[in-house]
């Protein structure tokens, strides 16, 4: 009976998805018709009244994602003038938001103040030839219709790449593991004394990370994650972020309670110093 | 991450940001279950959305006024994709960098070059002595990078004499500068095949 419930539930739960699903591909081709429509409109290339549209603020303003197959016809009619201005537009109007980011990359290290100068003008550059180069590759089409998630991306991978470069972020391998006896295992769930020598140690020093992390500001959270090696990254952001138990991650990822917890051991022993701060706050 | 694979995610996850947006909170881990095959490209955007995208101001509704500094940064930028006559010496700064914006990661690139990531790095880092280096590497790097290979000589201070004497001043401040003999011999990570046959490159070379 219980069986039949839960069936009925997941049942349930699958229509009410693909309706989700449904209205969301009818908004995405009422979206791209939209955007073409805008596209086809605009005046004829090059003339006076194309560009007064594409440069225009307020009500009038252009779709970025159209700006991005202005882009794309300019190139295709080779003029490179008329490339660089409509990049011109596109860079002037996501500059508040390439800026303020650029800063906020630059505050999660410490740097002097000429650093700070030189770094802010390298990641700027950075960032504004990965958007020339998406740009410009026509086959990047999702560009043309969700223009600031694809700089999102981008932003995402200019900042891996500097924070790799600067030498700020070794990727840290994802440890093989061995396989944990269950004895073993299971005597992490007994008292502390029943624990002896560097095992003992490890144990106290992986409660306190973790009590550090829940202590952690929420908001804080995810600039700590992203240092971790992809596996270790999700399940931390399950059960720190999300605040699912090890059982229900275990269930999410498809992996057993036992993964769970070694990545979970793995990543509390990454973060353990970038956590120090917070520890000593916790035991003051 | 190819490029398919790349768009699979980005539309996936332009829908958590859409419910973001929304004022709603959604659940990562719905999206986890639900793109199983995704799960680790998933989760990354998610940390990096909530680290240091989700505060990012709004477009102003008035042009912004973009900064000497800015303005120089996206110069330096259209320079290195279309560079001009006057500047026809290309230049680069940096080969993960160079390697970033064609979409290659840098174990990609160490894999290309046959060499390791650590070696990778030390030459990223003009950490080993550039009259050493084999100008086969400096050719695998040009095809790689798709630069000519001038502007790789160029990156380690081969092309001029004085740049080789600065670059060697560097190396001695600093007291890290090794050959690129050396660093093969050190790698851990390089495997034996690899190491053979530099050895044997560096012998042809007389390096």
């Amino acid at each position: 009976m219980l069986c039949l419930e839960k069936v009925s539930v997941i049942v349930k739960q699958e229509l009410a998805q693909s309706v989700e699903d449904h209205d969301r591909d009818s908004e995405l081709v009422k979206r791209r018709a939209s955007l073409a429509a805008i596209y086809d409109a605009l005046p004829a290339y090059g003339s006076t009244a194309y560009w007064k549209t594409l440069e225009a603020r307020g009500d009038t303003i252009l779709p970025l994602e159209v700006l991005v197959r202005c882009v794309r016809h300019a190139i295709k009619c080779g003029d490179d003038l008329g490339r660089k201005r409509v990049f011109e537009v596109i860079f002037c109007r996501t500059y508040n938001s390439n800026e303020y980011w650029a800063n906020s990359v630059l505050k999660t290290v410490n740097l002097q103040a000429d650093e700070q100068y030189t770094l802010l003008s390298d990641l700027f550059a950075d960032l504004c030839e990965c958007m020339m180069r998406a740009l410009m590759d026509s086959s990047r089409l999702f560009w043309e219709e969700n223009f600031q998630h694809c700089l999102s991306f981008e932003r995402r991978h200019v900042f891996r790449t500097f924070m790799t470069r600067e030498g700020r972020w070794t990727k840290q391998p994802l440890k093989k593991t061995a396989r944990i006896p269950r004895a073993l295992l299971d005597s992490l769930d007994h008292p502390v004394q029943q624990l002896e020598g560097d095992v003992h140690e490890i144990r106290i020093e992986d409660e306190m990370a973790q009590k550090a992390l829940l202590a952690v500001e929420h908001s804080d959270l995810p600039r700590l994650i992203l240092s971790l090696p992809d596996k270790l990254k999700t399940v931390v952001l399950l059960i720190f972020w999300e605040g699912k138990t090890e059982k229900d991650t275990a269930l999410v990822l498809g992996i057993t309670d036992r993964t769970v917890r070694n990545r979970l051991r793995d990543a509390l022993e990454i973060l353990r110093h970038k956590l120090e701060p917070e520890r000593e706050w916790l035991y003051e | 991450m190819n490029r398919e694979r790349e768009e699979a995610v980005q539309r996936i996850t332009a829908r958590y940001v859409e419910e973001v947006r929304a004022g709603h909170r959604p659940n990562i881990s719905d999206y986890l279950a639900r793109y199983p095959l995704y799960t680790d490209e998933i989760a990354d955007f998610v940390a990096y959305y909530h680290a240091f995208e989700v505060n990012l101001p709004e477009e102003a509704q008035s042009m912004p006024v973009i900064s000497g500094q800015f303005q120089a940064a996206i110069e330096a930028a259209w320079e290195r994709v279309v560079p001009t006559r006057a500047h026809s010496t290309r230049t680069i700064t940096s080969l993960l960098g160079t390697a970033s914006t064609l979409q290659l990661g840098v174990s990609q690139l160490a894999g290309k070059l046959a060499v390791s990531v650590d070696i990778l790095m030390k030459l990223e880092r003009h950490a080993i002595d550039a009259t050493t280096i084999p100008g086969e590497l400096i050719k695998q790097l040009a095809e790689a990078l798709q630069q000519p290979t001038q502007v790789i000589q160029a990156f380690f201070g081969m092309s001029q004499g004085r740049q080789v004497a600065e670059t060697q001043a560097v190396y001695l401040l600093d007291g890290q500068a090794q050959s690129f003999r050396e660093a093969i011999e050190e790698s851990a990570q390089l495997s034996e095949e690899q190491r053979r046959s530099w050895r044997s490159i560096l012998d042809q070379e007389k390096l």
